[in-house]
């Protein structure tokens, strides 16, 4: 591979300019000397290293600190954490300036009218308690809500007995999206538990509409995977379909790009090619799927099989119009993804519970079944359940949303079905709304709608470390320490193939007068008056972890040496733990990060396959009303292709919109100054949001790479930086879904830009996010 | 003597910039305020930037993160008029700020744009500084900077060496960009000693170099993307 010099200095220019001619003075001598004073520097001490590990995102990543005297100076991978291995993503490295923000909250802070007044912290938890109290009295404790980031088994246990103590069942973790592959494991494995991915051991992954690389899974583990991936022999062949040049799509082997919504129909017609030229897995299909072939139910109706389905409906001359693959690239793709095992096809993210997004993620998973990586090396697996929680999560709705929550199996946003709660007033508009750590109104699609909301909410308590957005709107505000000032318990992240349970000690000291979420949350159920245990969070924690103790197996997180002694002793039927104690287990696990068992048992299909048929189901149920009920006649349950329905082309508004989610925006936390530097730094430093264009559409409109334009929706419109690209589609721009910093940045200028206000919304509220189109105007 | 080299699989690499970010908080390079950056005035000695190469199936861009190469034959050291940048005898091309007079010759003499001038003194909020590295120094207003390898780092890894009593070990020193790596796709080491990870991966037919035809012979070296 060649790179042409006048590309690298077409790209690297940008940095140069600007260093043209100023005059140099003999002031810099005396700068000079100002700089390096005793003053400038911070104060030294003895060095010292701890672990903890990453809470920014639900990746889990063990962490490092380096501290010098009581200073945290460097976080940086911990080497034995089994998920990130030493790596460490830009979000994590940054989290420094979380840490030492100089918007971190300092105490406990009370509205009053239009301003905010500091508060002890038993002034706070005993006005909150008393009103919660009341509430209570009056009937209402059921009506009592908690929105909070996705949470860890004692926090979320914590958590759900405080609400418990109200009456109230409304914890509702505002986690995203669902990733597409687990809901179509879900409902096309009958199971319950979260999938796995054996990314190392795969020699082929597809990824159609999946951006493996920007903060799918738990994106430092995926990142190690895919380096062993590319590393080994044979090196792994990675291909990528999407609407968008994604860095996903710059690193793959073959990248084509389709019409956005036609992900499901080329995952069709790559089946199409399996079936027809036989390159799918006999033994699996007929030993392990029901649906392939056309069978009768136990009343004597026939039902239309996946095989026939495809080879009537999908020719490759149709799906290659609508997808604009060209047929020899669809061939390719298929015969390269057929004739290489074992091979691991992963679909999109559901930003929007359709029928084209659903059946786009079944056809995909479709495809695991075809070369049947289904629960065997290189596939998608299905993980253990955690050997210290036996509670599933989720086990009732919470009432708040009721008919709303129906959609969350299928993978719909938490946030949206409260939005829609919220929106309709049914069935109650909450009595006290608290948040853990969430901000859901930078979050929202519509800040103002959902601000509105909020503010008929009679009691708003905001546990946060920063007055966000949320925050303000809150008529008390707790500060919460960071990861690195609490106990952290950490449960294996989505996607991991291996068991792990992680426990760190605080690295440093709270700031201020902030405290541990898990500790806040005891002071506040302690607050209602009621008995509870006087052990604080860590304690919890302590005593919890004790219990792997009795397990038997896995081991402390180690080195990967440590790793492989463990496993080979393990198979050889030995188990020598490091550890004589539930006292010494806990204090080691606490001091390396965590503990883990890596143990996997493949082809587990009483496990992996609990359909009442104890086989793969190409036809699902329960998706009939989504895809057209009987309307969808015999293609029902089978996945098959529906259309996005995108509005029309109109003369105003001729640009679809694309959102996508960098790798930057996996935090659900305030943009820090470091990360939201990289995130703008495709864009030559341009922090903020952008938006890509093609480059003949850029030319017709005259808008160059740099310049901020208009993009207006029907709904708003937004001064944004223009990144013209070839590889964006004509007719389509792509847009980062995100918040452009925020009012409490002391480094942003200017008010904060949140792409997802240009969503236009359904009937039900819903942003439409595959539907809405644009204009662009320039500035 | 050792000649330290860097190897940058762009195979590996996911354009993640967790390199870019380990840098800037290893050698206390202040967040701008937006409106420097606006300006085009931001320090990061690491950057990300877009390649277009031309591959055999059509012509399309891949990221690679770029600093400072560390050329043995180094166009900057040679426009300096007061010697505040040279090249040290294990190959690090330094920068003395204390001699730097800020004409920015070596800026528009790097071939690679990995050298950047104070526009104004580095700050940061109160609590921020907090954070700082108490082993690299502040540069102030109106002297260039860039990538030194984390030459602090060598200096200290020869000091535990030197009171252990024993010699200094290739995994002794490695920059903070190659210590966060995510995908291991960085790797350090001595170029000298042909058994070393990066002078066998220097060998592959992977290998080449920015801008090799200038004749700046870089020390760090890129394996291309693909087999």
């Amino acid at each position: 591979m060649k790179f042409s010099r006048r590309g690298f200095v077409k790209f690297s220019a940008g940095s140069a300019a600007g260093l043209g001619l100023a005059g140099v003075s003999l002031k810099t001598l005396s700068d000079l000397t100002a700089a390096t004073t005793e003053e400038n520097y911070p104060s030294k001490g003895p060095e010292s290293f701890l672990n903890s590990i990453c809470q920014l995102c639900p990746g889990g990543c063990g962490v490092t600190v380096r501290k010098v005297g009581d200073r945290v100076v460097r976080v940086q991978g911990n080497r034995n954490s089994p998920i990130n291995r030493g790596g460490l993503c830009p979000i994590g490295v940054a989290s420094l300036q979380y840490l030492y923000h100089p918007a971190r909250l300092r105490s406990p802070l009370k509205r009053e009218g239009s301003s905010w007044t500091k508060i002890s912290w038993d002034s706070a938890l005993g006005e909150i308690g008393s009103k919660l109290s009341s509430t209570v009295g009056r009937g209402e404790g059921s009506h009592v809500v908690m929105l909070s980031q996705e949470l860890q088994g004692v926090l979320r246990q914590v958590a759900s007995d405080f609400l418990g103590k109200l009456g109230s069942n409304n914890l509702i973790e505002t986690s995203g999206p669902g990733d597409g592959t687990g809901v179509a494991v879900r409902l096309m494995q009958g199971v319950q538990s979260r999938p796995a991915y054996d990314l190392t051991n795969s020699n082929h992954i597809l990824c159609i509409g999946c951006e493996l690389l920007e903060g799918w899974s738990s994106p430092v583990w995926v990142m190690k995977g895919y380096s062993q991936f590319r590393g080994k022999r044979p090196r792994g062949r990675l291909t990528y379909a999407g609407s968008r040049q994604s860095v996903t799509a710059t690193k793959a082997d073959t990248a084509v790009q389709i019409r956005p919504g036609t992900e499901g129909l080329l995952a069709l017609g790559i089946a199409y090619v399996l079936i027809s030229e036989r390159l799918y897995d006999f033994e699996f299909v007929q030993s392990h799927c029901q649906g392939f072939e056309d069978w009768r139910d136990e009343n004597g109706r026939w039902h239309l099989g996946f095989r026939n389905m495809v080879l009537e409906r999908y020719p490759l001359n149709l799906v290659s119009e609508v997808t604009e693959v060209p047929t020899e690239r669809i061939l390719k793709i298929a015969r390269e993804f057929g004739g290489t095992r074992p091979a691991l096809a992963l679909a999109g993210p559901i930003d929007s519970v359709t029928a084209n997004n659903i059946l786009a993620a079944l056809s995909v998973h479709a495809l695991n079944a075809l070369v049947g990586s289904i629960d065997r090396r290189g596939g998608v697996l299905l993980q253990y359940p955690d050997p210290l929680d036996t509670s599933e999560p989720a086990q009732s709705t919470p009432s708040f949303l009721g008919n709303f929550a129906q959609l969350l199996r299928l993978g719909k946003d938490p946030l949206e079905a409260v939005e829609q709660a919220f929106e309709s007033g049914k069935p109650y508009l909450p009595s006290a709304l608290i948040t853990l750590d969430a901000d859901p109104v930078s979050d929202s699609h519509d800040a103002k709608a959902l601000s509105e909301k909020f503010q008929q909410v009679p009691l708003i308590v905001s546990v946060s470390s920063f007055l966000t957005a949320t925050a303000q709107l809150a008529h008390y505000v707790l500060p919460s320490a960071s990861f690195l000032e609490s106990w952290v318990e950490q449960e294996s992240p989505s996607g991991i193939p291996f068991l792990y349970h992680g426990l760190a000690q605080p690295a440093t000291s709270a700031f201020a007068e902030s405290r541990a979420t898990g500790d806040i949350l005891l002071g506040l159920t302690r607050s209602l008056g009621v008995p509870v245990s006087d052990e604080d969070y860590g304690a919890l924690l302590k005593k919890k972890i004790a219990g792997l103790y009795e397990r038997k197996s896995g081991a402390v997180a180690g080195t990967v040496f440590d790793q492989l002694w463990h496993q080979l002793m393990e198979q050889s039927g030995w188990w020598a733990p490091t550890y004589e104690s539930p006292d010494q287990l806990v204090e080691q696990v606490a001091a390396k990060g965590g503990w883990w068992d890596s143990f996997y048992r493949y082809e587990d299909w009483s496990r992996t396959l609990r359909n009442p048929t104890g086989k793969f189901h190409f036809s699902v149920s329960g998706i009939e009303s989504l895809v057209g009920g009987e309307a969808a006649g015999q293609l029902g349950s089978l996945p098959h292709f529906q259309p996005p329905a995108e509005g029309p082309a109109s003369e105003k508004y001729h640009f679809l919109v694309r959102f996508f989610d960098p790798l930057v925006a996996v935090s659900h936390q305030p943009p820090l100054p470091f990360v939201r530097e990289i995130a703008g730094g495709l864009v030559q430093n341009n922090a903020g949001i952008w938006v890509e264009i093609n480059e003949a559409d850029a030319e017709e409109l005259g808008i160059h790479s740099g310049e901020l334009v208009w993009v207006e929706s029907i709904r708003n419109r937004l001064q944004v930086f223009a990144r013209v690209s070839t590889g964006v589609l004509p007719g389509v721009v792509n847009i980062p879904r995100g918040v452009s910093g925020w009012s409490g940045d002391p480094w942003s200028v200017g008010s904060p830009v949140a792409s997802a206000t240009l969503a236009e919304h359904g009937a039900d509220f819903m942003p439409k996010w595959g539907e809405t189109r644009v204009r662009l105007l320039r500035s | 003597m050792s000649r330290w080299g860097m190897i940058i699989d762009l195979d590996k690499c996911t354009a993640c910039q967790a390199c870019v970010v380990a840098c800037k908080v290893e050698n206390n390079i202040p967040s701008p305020p937006e409106g420097e950056a606006l300006k085009n005035r931001t320090i990061s000695w690491m950057k990300l930037i877009p390649l277009r190469s031309e591959g055999s199936e059509s012509e399309r861009t891949t990221y690679a993160p770029v600093a400072c190469q560390h050329c043995d034959n180094p166009p900057c050291i040679k426009v300096c008029p007061v010697d505040a940048t040279n090249i040290s005898d294990e190959g690090i091309v330094r920068q003395v700020y204390s001699r730097c007079i800020g004409c920015r010759y070596c800026t528009n003499a790097c071939p690679y744009t990995v050298r950047y001038f104070n526009w104004s003194a580095p700050q940061w909020p109160e609590e921020s500084k907090s954070y700082l590295n108490p082993d690299v120094s502040l540069r102030p207003k109106g002297v260039v900077e860039k990538c030194t390898f984390c030459n602090h780092r060598l200096q200290k890894a020869k000091e535990i060496a030197r009171l252990e009593e024993r010699e200094l070990h290739s995994s002794d020193y490695v920059p903070a960009c190659v210590e966060i790596c995510p995908a291991d796709a960085l790797v350090f080491g001595d170029l000298e000693d042909s058994a070393s990870e990066v002078s066998q991966l220097a060998r592959s037919p992977r290998a080449f170099r920015l801008q090799e035809d200038l004749g700046t012979e870089p020390k760090v070296i890129y394996l291309s993307q693909g087999e």
